[in-house]
């Protein structure tokens, strides 16, 4: 059994927005910039706590706007510096025209997204619309299903963006999980950064001024954005090998602290699946709906009712060969999104349908839950069990 | 009082206005029962952001992890720092605590007290804070033990001036609890 010694990790009780930044302040990016909006405002004023009481050392920038804070990390990025920035809903619309700046340039910066419901009308509380306008500018998407996952995922995406040379967006759920403060083991600065190399090659250089990312004619342009695509599309052994080391690192850490043995499930690389080995249904999520997922099931245990979870942690580049293994495991998947995909099918369920191989003939339904943040335990087990009677 | 005898998992809604540390309340009692042993999720409701308006924090409580963080709709225990509030309809399924200057009531079951957590609020703090309502919580509910009731207000309040005049309110408003019940037994 490894010995846990205070200087690797710490069991607080913590708030999800400070949980998140003292582990971005741990991943020790040299420049922050941000504006704020609810629900990231917490995280930037504890990152500035922080820097304000000397526990990090960070440039942080409070810009005007969200364009512009998106494109200060930018150029800090293109100078070999890690930068971070955090926004939601509104500010991540805003940001957009910088969003598909960052892949073309092949520049690594993290970015945390607290998902809020998007305009009109203004709602402040939670579902998954404003990361989903933005799902296929070339980001690696990951997404947390409570706050323990976060500090995880913070971790992993600093060190994925490195590797790989692109920007990662961390989704957490806004309110659900950056407001509810939840016992949490925050992995110690010096922990994570034994995973964490922080060296980013710069592309420019103030002593020999030039651009990047300049005017391009059409071959190369189309050709440049082809690449890209390939690239991001081969990119799961890098992702694998990443998630793979830091599992094993963080892991046995974890659990001897917590003093619990590891979540019961499968583990993927991109994905985790809780229930059991050949279940009648299937329930795909992303977020912390999985929570509200995983009690149900338990419910159903005790029914004699088959139901399994597939959580998708890591949603860009889409894992459709882990989804694909469970999918012909089962007879009947619902696909719960959290946005409504107006004008066509809602993303995830989207996602999933133009995965499937041909012939595939299994029953496959999406349900629209909780747009504008209410989650509700009973109405998503009335939907669930009205689904399965149908499909009997 | 043994330690660790949280049997359910314990559903605790707090309401009062905006500006009266409802959040702050919950996170409070969460981290209580964190150095309690315990599992522990405390998380708020907004309504429109704004100083006056009803805000609502829930808080689970138990001794394995807790998945869900939905609104608490049917709470075991409800507190109320603003009597406008209360609608004796709507009561916790176990203990129900509402503050209320001008009236003292008990009855044991399902246990519901009404008390003056002004007055102390008001001398201490100079206004109104549900986080008086803890002491008289910990008079009904003695699960939580002192220390570490203690231990969450230091850690809650960094500066040692507040954490002490929290402290005072706690164990003025279990005094006063207390007694109100010794009354009725």
């Amino acid at each position: 059994m490894t010995r846990v010694t205070n200087h690797n990790a710490q069991k607080l009780f913590l708030k999800g927005s400070e949980a998140i930044a003292r582990t971005v302040a741990a991943c020790k990016p040299g420049v922050i910039a941000a504006y704020p909006i609810t629900p990231q405002t917490g995280i930037i004023e504890e990152l500035v706590r922080l820097k304000t009481q000397r526990q990090a050392n960070f440039s942080f920038i409070q810009t005007e706007s969200e364009h512009s804070a998106l494109s200060v990390t930018l150029g800090a990025a293109a100078m070999g510096v890690p930068a971070y920035t955090a926004t939601s809903s509104q500010g991540l619309l805003h940001m957009a025209e910088v969003i598909y700046n960052l892949p073309g340039l092949r520049l690594p910066i993290v970015m945390t997204c607290a998902n809020r419901s998007i305009s009109a009308p203004i709602n402040i509380w939670n579902d998954h619309q404003d990361a989903m306008a933005v799902r296929d500018a070339g980001w690696i998407m990951l997404w947390a299903e409570d706050i323990q996952e976060a500090i995880e995922q913070h971790w992993l995406a600093f060190i994925l963006s490195q590797k790989l040379r692109l920007p990662v967006m961390v989704n957490v759920d806004g309110f659900r999980l950056t407001h509810a403060s939840e016992p949490v083991i925050l992995p110690s600065a010096k922990l994570i950064n034994k995973l964490l190399t922080n060296k980013i090659k710069p592309v420019l250089d103030i002593n020999q001024p030039q651009t990047t990312g300049w005017f391009a004619l059409p071959e190369v342009y189309h050709q440049q954005r082809l690449d890209l695509r390939k690239f991001i599309a081969t990119s799961w052994p890098i992702i694998n090998q990443t998630t793979n080391s830091l599992n094993t690192l963080w892991e046995p850490i974890k659990h001897t602290l917590e003093n619990t043995k590891p979540a019961i499930g499968y583990q993927g690389t991109a994905t985790h699946y809780y229930g059991p080995k050949r279940p009648d249904t299937l329930i795909i999520a992303l977020g912390s709906i999985i929570g509200e997922l995983r009690e149900i099931v338990q419910k159903h245990k005790t029914a004699n009712q088959k139901i399994g979870i597939l959580k998708i942690q890591i949603y860009r580049p889409f894992p459709e060969n882990e989804i694909l293994f469970y999918l012909n495991k089962t007879h009947n998947t619902i696909v719960i999104d959290r946005s409504p995909g107006l004008g066509a099918q809602p993303p995830l369920f989207s996602d999933i349908k133009t995965s499937l191989p041909s012939g595939y003939n299994k029953k496959i339904s999406s349900i629209i839950v909780g747009l504008g943040g209410d989650v509700k335990l009973t109405e998503i087990n009335k939907i669930i069990k009205n689904y399965i009677k149908n499909y009997e | 009082m043994p330690n660790n005898n949280l049997i359910i998992t314990e559903a605790i809604k707090i309401v009062g206005l905006g500006g009266q540390g409802v959040v702050t309340t919950a996170a409070l009692l969460a981290r209580a029962a964190f150095h309690q042993g315990w599992w522990a999720q405390s998380m708020p409701f907004f309504g429109v952001e704004r100083t006056g308006t009803p805000v609502e924090a829930y808080v689970r409580l138990a001794r394995w992890p807790i998945h869900t963080h939905q609104k608490i709709e049917h709470p075991n225990i409800l507190l109320i720092n603003d009597y406008n509030l209360y609608n004796p309809k709507k009561l916790g399924r176990k203990l129900t605590i509402v503050s209320n200057s001008n009236l003292n009531e008990y009855h044991p079951k399902p246990q519901l007290l009404i008390y003056d957590s002004q007055q102390i609020s008001s001398f201490i703090f100079n206004k109104n804070l549900a986080v008086c309502l803890l002491g008289a919580l910990s008079a009904c509910w003695p699960l939580i033990e002192e220390q570490h009731w203690r231990k969450a207000i230091e850690e809650q309040f960094i500066n040692k001036e507040i954490a002490q005049k929290n402290w005072q309110a706690f164990i003025a408003n279990k005094e006063l609890a207390t007694k109100l019940i010794q009354l009725h037994d």
